[in-house]
């Protein structure tokens, strides 16, 4: 069964869309850091490997 | 999670990608600009197998119109989908108040893929406080779980409307 995350309140909907942008948002500065995967990866930030 | 393959994604890519370190790779256009693309896990909507798309110019250069980016970028969707049996969100940034044209601009390349119909596009939005919120999830055809996601929106998006507005 697919779970998708349930909403009690339209705040927990607006932080949990700001946590997604702002991820997003943390990458971009990391990378133009010059931040390593390792680096990358301890700030929660998980991607895709690609080879 | 499976590794995605640059030189899988250039057997279809107009741009060559390269790997620009673990997670990301890198495209430069015929006008010099260079894009930054990779996933990113997200659980912001789904509890499992949520990523969402990252994708940025770093030459500082003005973008223009190149169908090319965009047929790129579906090599790396499609790749993505092959080895992964996973869900792309998208949720628009609000913070410059232009998340409509965003959500737009999402749809409309979505629209454009030749091969769209291998893919389900569901998008929704909601308007609180005069602010309004937009999402999208690009589910795979060829994902055992299709109908279940696509259910599971549905039925999310169903209830945010009743709950929300």
């Amino acid at each position: 069964m697919v779970k998708l995350r349930q909403f009690n309140s339209i705040e927990e909907l607006k932080a949990a869309f700001a946590e997604s942008v702002s991820r997003k948002k943390r990458l971009e500065l990391m990378l133009r850091s010059g931040a390593s995967a390792e680096e990358i990866k301890a700030a929660g930030i998980n991607m895709v490997p690609i080879s | 999670m499976n590794t995605l393959s640059s030189e899988r994604i250039n057997q279809t890519s107009p741009y060559k990608v390269i790997s620009a370190g673990e997670g990301v790779v890198r495209f430069i256009t015929d006008k010099a600009l260079v894009y930054e693309a990779g996933f990113i896990e997200d659980y912001s909507l789904v509890q499992e197998n949520g990523y969402q798309f990252y994708l940025k110019e770093i030459s500082g250069k003005t973008a223009a119109a190149d169908a090319k980016i965009m047929q790129t970028i579906w090599a790396i969707f499609e790749e993505f989908f092959a080895q992964n049996k996973s869900v792309v969100l998208y949720i628009c940034d609000i913070s410059d108040g232009h998340q409509a044209a965003r959500a737009r601009i999402f749809a409309k390349w979505f629209h454009t893929f030749e091969h769209e119909d291998r893919y389900t596009f569901i998008d929704g939005n909601i308007t609180f406080e005069e602010i309004s919120y937009f999402a999208a999830a690009i589910i795979a055809k060829s994902n055992p779980r299709h109908d279940e996601y696509v259910e599971a929106f549905t039925r999310f998006k169903e209830g945010i409307e009743q709950k929300f507005r």
